[in-house]
């Protein structure tokens, strides 16, 4: 009996695949991850499969790599030890949509697009990661913490998951929140310490697979209003953003430069399907990113549910009297930029369009505080230099965080994935900064890849505790094994 | 009451263990006296305590009490448990969850030498705290920085932060800033096994103290409300907030009190609340109409606080029990109410336009605002809420009996409607305690809007007689039936007493589902050798054997009152 | 007793534990008894109250650590001789009422006046008080003063003092004196200003000079009620029968013994005048008219609010009045103020038997005052004064100490 006749055993015969061209399509990503081959790819579509896949798993010491839509452009889903790729995908059903109480219950495979569509007919939103794919897992994508558009915003863009039930490494059931002490979902807070769901965020699925999740939705607000406020430096935009936050103006925020706003608007280009992609030359976007601001400070401000105006009305004022104080221009040249935004801020994808500008982006993200983001600005172009790679050529997003408590910054850095050698110049270089930026205090809350080791051999106790964990959760080591610092 | 005469004798600590600890902190700063250790026995809202105190059962007393001044001496002292193999607990106020989980001489670990502010960081909005600094302290020093971290909890400002994320968290602005849970940045712990875990970006050198999580999986959702099981909080850095009230609470113009007059209630009546913050209460002729209200106002995104008080306002704007009692007999206070918070956070035209939205919401819904016009003595008697609403003080009146049980499930808002049918049954069964038991019976418990109206928070309780021990152990009794309750009727985790702890993870394995399988391996991860509040949060196999018979035929009582079946 | 069953009408002197049973098994242990009231603090520095507590950090000391170490002795859990460390918890304690204070605001309940019946319950059996105390009942006994002086000595501060025996003729206003403020020298001014201002503004002011005996306040404090009771029994037979219509007097103790603490004796007559402090009486004085200040007290001051008078008893306003009253006086409020006052450490016994503890805690309250810019301290209690004016003595830079009436004696011009 092979690895896939068992299989085959448990999900049936059109779930289990051990084609070559498979394979090689969940062997690797367009992250700088090494490529490996998982030995096969199956498909589950209920709890109890996942559940039995697991219990297998461990009986024949098997490694699993949980896997929803491979959009996490970081590798998180690449085998290091081979076994079985579980695909989630076809476990994509919303389940549940609670207009009283404003959450969702979804599974691993719903993506983006169809949650905000499903949500858009209830007069509800998600509060979507910033830069997620349309075809992304809405769940792995909350569970690997990524901010959302609006991250600013203290009680809106955080902490977005309430309920969640998951298999763990032994194959168990387990579910955390109101879930788990009795039939629905309908709050974060369990019987089994107040936030245990935070074990399996940023996990990787390296300590269970997450089949479900109720997540926090809003309204969907009648009304909203973006304000666009241009700066020719990133340093001059630190006060007035942080006066906007401190006065809790508005819910997404986030400051953006020229190239990715330029990529945003460029017409020539569109959101890919598959990563790397195909790289589009463009005049529009060139003469783009030369007229646009070096820096665009954008903020949404949303009506409340009733009298909508008044709210939108005390901000905007609010907002002026900000730019006055720091003689700040708005932008109003024309152009379509503020509908482009409020239509990000509902689906937020439009970013993804930098990835035409070369076929491949590599970025670096990581989290620090309002006034230490100069100090690694002038980090990145001392080493860039040194390996030739064009100022100009870097995408960069800053998203406060809780009310300008801390930043999320991505540098995105463009390859030509064809060109071996650009490839390896810029993982290098990218190396290096990633490097130096931790050695600097920069904090990868989320260490994919090469980063794993680079931070956790820093974070000492930390580390041993979480290996302790897996060891005591996972004693086979059949989740995801080699990533993290597992 | 009591009548034996017995005296009750604490163990003590082998003498090596006793010297070991005072070489750590020094001979001032250890005590075994038999008096000392009884201060640090009867706690303020575990029932077991009481009923301890009336067995005059010993195991009820530490055999010993040090305080470390710093964290150092922290991991020192759990050094020579893990060594010695004696169990410790971690002690602030000693609200609940501090006494000895077993019969072995206990170590109790106070903190109140550590009560520092170590730093309170304007620019990135944090304050990071040894483990005695309270709610009141944070404040005060916080808002002289225009900043504040949320509020305090009705269990009053006295509450220790570090104790908060060792329980519960809950305070009036759940609203807009969440619970406590949302407010935390980092811990630094001692462990169970002598190590020191630092979360969130602190662990990483240079990165500061400044994000919650990370890297990767995230531990502090396993160190949050370990009641002590999972080691010693040293440090906590929390979350602030834009404050814009006054820097301090201006003064009542009635005057203060003194020992002549304390029980005047004029001395209690700000007559209004804090600069740019303004308080409406709002009366409704059903339970009903106040959750549907309820879930209007958290919906429409705005005010910084909703809570309905219920037979709480009985008990904190009356300065005497008398005088809360009287009032739940007349029922002065609505018995369906709720109050609003609102503040100028963005802009000083921010309150006019949520008082527009509030109007509106409560036009249609149905509902009367307390005013000069309606009821203006119980807007006047309620007006303590005018800073208890920022800074809770009076929350302890809860307390003039004895409050014990607390049903507080969480879950959706609906939920609260079938709590208190719940504890009207359970009122009928066991019978009350008090009149002021039946916060829920008249449907009036307390309900907290929690983060808008996802989900939300109700509390009921029982209030016996510190002096009649039939009464503890009938509220005690509540206690597990609500337990099997919240379980039977997915009416959602109770968040005191019996969350987080034994019974409910092991006496009720529907939790989780394998929540107590779970927990048992944390343990081991964390607390190796068993010293930590050894078997509070969950048993291991061996020690849930050796469980009294007795405690097991209760809860499969309760059990079974919700047609549960029984636990082996 | 159950919490609701109908206590029996009883006075404070007459109280046993068991008086406090439902109250001490209830302690809720809330810990008000050690902090500033939430809604006055403005500083984490200055949010706790209890001067004990605050120094040696173990519940013992606090009024709830009290209550529970009196719930353990009345049911026997333990008696005294297993916890002879008891006597000194209950003794490093100034009696400033600050966790009564808060206690009956929260949970109504008695945290002082139990440490005060378990203070009597220790001297009934012998284990209290302190040595320390005990030279200080047996000069009461034998002195009718706490100070081992002869009564001779009583009067000598009026030596040039033009002020009406009232032994021998009829006065409205008895100026009760008390002990401290008699035998000390360095308080001799306090009771001269007095003397002189009240005289001053006309009032009808007599003494009784040696005959005068002590008021029982220290003995009451530190728990010995049967020679409290049989001072007080003396000492209304004596002040009834002069006829008086008021009694001043500036010691805060006598004050409120006089007013307050003898009303709480079971079977004795009630007094048959009226009790001022003198705060209260320059206040009234200076309302009427009759007391015109041509002067004036240039300074930056602070008031100390000293517990018997303030916390006890509820004179806030009228010192506070009779300060801004005076020209050339800028005020300013310490943080711990009125009901929330930090104690000086100077009462209950405390400085008798602890006097490292009180001189701690004094020189606390001289820092708080220091920070709010103030050059002077100004109180009106004798104990407040001595315990305060040693603290100030030790140090390097010190504010100034006054009493109420140095300040007035200035802003009258009077000799």
């Amino acid at each position: 009996m092979t690895l896939a006749t068992d299989l085959r055993e448990i999900l049936g015969n059109d779930s289990v695949f051990d084609d070559v061209e498979t394979i090689r399509k969940f062997s690797s990503d367009q992250s700088f991850v090494q490529p490996r081959s998982p030995d096969v790819v199956a498909f589950a579509e209920t709890v109890e499969q996942v559940q039995e896949v697991v219990r297998y798993a461990n009986k024949t010491n098997t490694p699993i790599v949980p896997y929803s839509s491979g959009l996490n452009f970081h590798g998180g889903t690449i085998p290091k030890e081979g076994g079985i790729v579980l695909n989630l995908s076809r476990m994509n059903k919303i389940l549940e949509v609670n207009e009283d109480n404003w959450h969702c219950v979804i599974e691993p495979g719903v993506t983006a697009r169809q949650l905000q569509e499903e949500l858009e007919k209830h007069q509800l939103r998600a509060m979507l990661p910033y830069g997620i794919h349309p075809d992304r897992s809405v769940l792995t994508s909350y569970l690997e913490r990524e901010p959302t558009v609006a991250a600013a915003s203290f009680e809106y863009g955080n902490e977005i998951i309430m309920d969640t039930e998951l298999i763990l490494p032994n194959g168990d059931l387990f579910r955390t929140g109101l879930w788990s002490s009795g039939i629905k979902p309908g709050s974060p807070m369990g019987p089994v310490r107040a936030m245990v769901n935070r074990l399996w965020t940023g996990a990787q699925g390296t300590l269970g697979i997450m089949t479900k999740m109720n997540i926090k939705v809003e309204y969907m607000p009648r009304k909203r209003k973006v304000f666009l406020l241009q700066f020719d430096s990133f340093p001059e935009a630190i006060q007035p953003l942080k006066m906007i936050q401190r006065k809790e103006i508005g819910h997404e925020c986030f400051l953006i430069n020229n190239f990715n706003l330029a990529s945003m608007v460029c017409n020539d280009w569109k959101v890919p399907e598959t990563f790397p992609t195909e790289m589009i030359a463009s005049k529009e976007f060139e003469s783009l990113r030369e007229s646009l601001p070096p820096w665009m400070l954008v903020v949404c401000s949303n009506g409340g549910q009733r009298l909508p105006e008044g709210k939108i009305a005390y901000e905007e004022e609010a907002i002026h009297e900000i730019c006055s104080m720091f003689h700040i221009q708005t932008y109003s040249n024309g152009g379509n930029l503020h509908e482009l935004f409020l239509d990000e801020m509902l689906h937020p994808w439009n970013n993804l369009k930098k990835f035409c500008y070369r076929g491949a982006v590599h970025d670096v993200c990581f989290k620090t505080t309002l006034k230490r983001v100069p100090e690694f600005q002038m980090l990145v172009q001392e080493i860039i230099n040194e390996y030739n790679y064009p100022m100009q050529d870097i995408g960069v997003t800053v998203i406060p965080l809780e009310r300008g408590r801390a930043v999320h910054c991505i540098a995105d850095f463009h390859c030509d994935p064809n060109n071996h050698a650009e490839v390896e110049q810029l993982k290098n270089m990218w190396t290096a900064i990633s490097r130096r930026y931790i050695d600097d205090g920069a904090l990868f809350d989320r260490p994919y890849g090469a980063w794993a080791d680079m931070v956790y051999s820093r974070a000492g106790t930390y580390t041993q505790k979480l290996k302790e964990i897996k060891r005591e959760l996972d004693p086979n080591n059949i989740l995801n094994p080699g990533h993290l610092c597992f | 009451m009591s009548t034996k005469k017995q005296k009750v004798i604490q163990k003590k600590l082998p003498r090596e263990v006793f010297n070991a600890l005072r070489n750590v902190v020094g001979e001032q700063w250890i005590y075994e006296q038999r008096s000392v250790v009884e201060t640090y026995s009867k706690l303020s809202i575990e029932g077991g305590s009481f009923v301890k105190k009336h067995d005059k059962d010993p195991h009820v007393l530490p055999a010993a009490v040090v305080l470390p001044s710093t964290t150092k001496e922290i991991q020192a002292i759990v050094k020579i448990c893990n060594r010695y193999q004696i169990p410790f607990i971690p002690f602030t106020n000693g609200q609940v969850f501090c006494n000895p989980t077993n019969e072995q001489p206990t170590l109790i670990i106070h903190f109140s030498r550590m009560n520092k502010i170590i730093r309170i960081d304007t620019e990135n909005m944090s304050a990071t705290l040894e483990p005695y600094v309270d709610y009141g302290q944070l404040q005060a020093e916080a808002m002289k920085r225009g900043l504040w971290n949320g509020g305090s909890p009705l269990a009053t400002t006295l509450c220790k932060l570090s104790s908060q994320f060792a329980f519960a968290g809950l305070w009036q602005t759940d609203l807009k800033y969440g619970l406590f849970n949302r407010n935390i940045i980092s811990v630094k712990m001692v462990l169970p096994d002598g190590e020191i875990l630092t979360t969130g970006s602190r662990c990483i050198p240079r990165a500061g103290d400044f994000w919650e999580y990370g890297p990767g999986p995230d531990l502090m959702g396993l160190q949050r409300a370990g009641l002590g099981t999972n080691g010693i909080v040293a440090e906590i850095t929390v979350k602030l907030h834009a404050w814009v009230g006054e820097e301090t609470f201006p003064e009542i113009p009635a005057g203060r009190p003194s020992l002549v007059e304390v029980h005047e209630p004029k001395y209690d009546n700000p007559p209004e609340p804090l600069k740019n913050h303004k308080l409406f209460w709002i009366e409704f002729e059903d339970f009903e109409t106040q959750i549907k209200a309820m879930r209007e106002i958290a919906h429409s995104g705005i005010a910084i606080g909703l809570n309905a008080t219920g037979v709480y306002s009985a008990f904190y704007c009356s300065q005497t029990q008398a005088m809360t009692v009287e009032r739940c007999e007349k029922h002065f206070f609505p018995d369906w109410n709720c109050y609003v918070i609102l503040a100028n956070v963005t802009s000083d035209k921010q309150i006019e336009q949520e008082e527009k939205v509030l109007r509106q919401i409560i036009g249609e819904v149905g509902g009367t605002f307390l005013s000069e016009e309606y009821k203006p003595e119980v807007l006047e008697a309620l007006s303590p809420w005018n800073y208890d609403c920022i800074r809770h003080s009076t929350g302890y009146r809860m307390n003039r009996k004895f409050y014990a049980n607390a049903w507080l499930p969480v879950g959706p808002m609906d939920s609260a409607v079938a709590t208190s049918r719940e504890w009207k049954k359970a009122l009928e069964m066991f019978g009350e305690c008090d009149i002021t038991d039946r916060g829920g019976a008249d449907d009036t418990p307390f309900v907290y809007a929690l983060q808008r109206g996802h989900f939300c928070l109700f509390e009921t309780d029982n209030y016996p007689d510190p002096v009649l021990p039939d009464e503890i152990r009938k509220a005690q009794g509540f206690g597990i039936y609500g337990a099997a309750v919240v379980t039977k009727q997915n009416l959602g985790p109770m968040l005191m007493a019996f969350v987080n702890a034994e019974p409910f993870t092991t006496m009720f394995p529907e939790a989780g589902p394998n929540s107590h399988l779970f927990m048992r391996k944390i343990r081991k991860v964390f607390d190796p050798n068993g010293v930590a509040s050894p078997g509070r949060q969950v048993f291991t196999e061996e020690e849930w054997q050796k469980f009294p018979g007795e405690v097991k035929q209760v809860v499969n009582k309760m059990r079974s009152l919700q047609d549960l079946p029984a636990v082996e | 007793m159950t919490y609701y069953e109908k206590k029996p009408e009883k006075k404070f002197f007459e109280k046993e534990l068991e008086d406090y049973r439902d109250s001490i098994w209830g302690c809720a242990r809330c810990n008000w008894c050690q902090n500033q009231w939430g809604w006055n603090i403005k500083s984490a520095e200055y949010s706790e109250i209890c001067p004990a507590f605050h120094e040696f950090r173990i519940f013992p000391y606090s009024g709830m650590g009290k209550m529970h170490m009196a719930r353990a002795i009345l049911e026997g859990d333990f008696d005294f001789e297993d916890a002879p460390e008891m006597v000194e918890f209950l003794y490093k304690c100034t009696t400033c009422g600050a966790c009564e204070m808060n206690c009956q605001r929260m949970q109504d309940k008695e945290p002082l006046q139990v440490n005060e019946t378990l203070r009597w319950t220790m001297v009934k059996e012998g284990v209290g008080p302190m040595p320390e105390h005990k030279g200080l009942i047996k000069s009461v006994k034998n002195y009718d003063n706490p100070w081992m002086q002869p009564r001779t000595q009583r009067d000598r501060w009026a030596r040039k003092i033009k002020i009406k025996d009232a032994n021998k003729e009829k006065v409205e206003t008895l100026f009760f004196v008390g002990c401290t403020s008699a035998f000390d020298n360095t308080q001799w001014h306090v009771a001269q200003n007095t003397a002189k201002i009240l005289v001053h503004a006309g009032v009808d002011l007599g003494m009784l000079g040696k005959n005068e005996i002590c008021c029982g306040s220290p003995v009451a404090r530190i728990g010995d009620r049967e020679t409290f009771i049989s001072l007080a029994k003396r000492n209304i037979e004596q002040l009834n029968a002069l006829g008086v219509k008021e009694i001043v007097t500036f010691c805060p103790g006598c004050y409120r013994a006089i007013k307050h603490d003898y009303a709480e004796i079971p079977g004795v007559p009630e007094i048959n005048f009226k009790v001022y402090h003198t705060a209260e009486y320059m206040d009234k004085l200076i309302q009427e008219g009759k007391l015109k200040m041509p002067g004036e007290f240039k300074k930056r001051v602070t008031w100390h609010d000293p517990c018997h008078l303030g916390r006890h008893c509820g004179i806030y306003e009228e010192p506070r009045r009779v300060l801004t009253s005076i020209p050339g006086v800028e005020f300013t409020e310490m943080e711990r103020i009125k009901d929330q006052s930090w104690c000086c450490g100077g009462g209950g016994g405390a400085r008798t038997a602890f006097m490292d503890f009180a001189q701690k805690t004094a020189t606390k309250r001289i820092g708080e005052a220091k920070k709010t810019g103030a050059e002077a301290i100004v109180t009106a209690c004798p104990f407040c004064e001595q315990n305060i004016g040693d603290a100030l003595s030790k140090m390097d830079d010190p504010v100034e100490l006054y009493d109420l009436t140095d300040l007035l004696i200035k802003a009258l011009d009077i000799e």
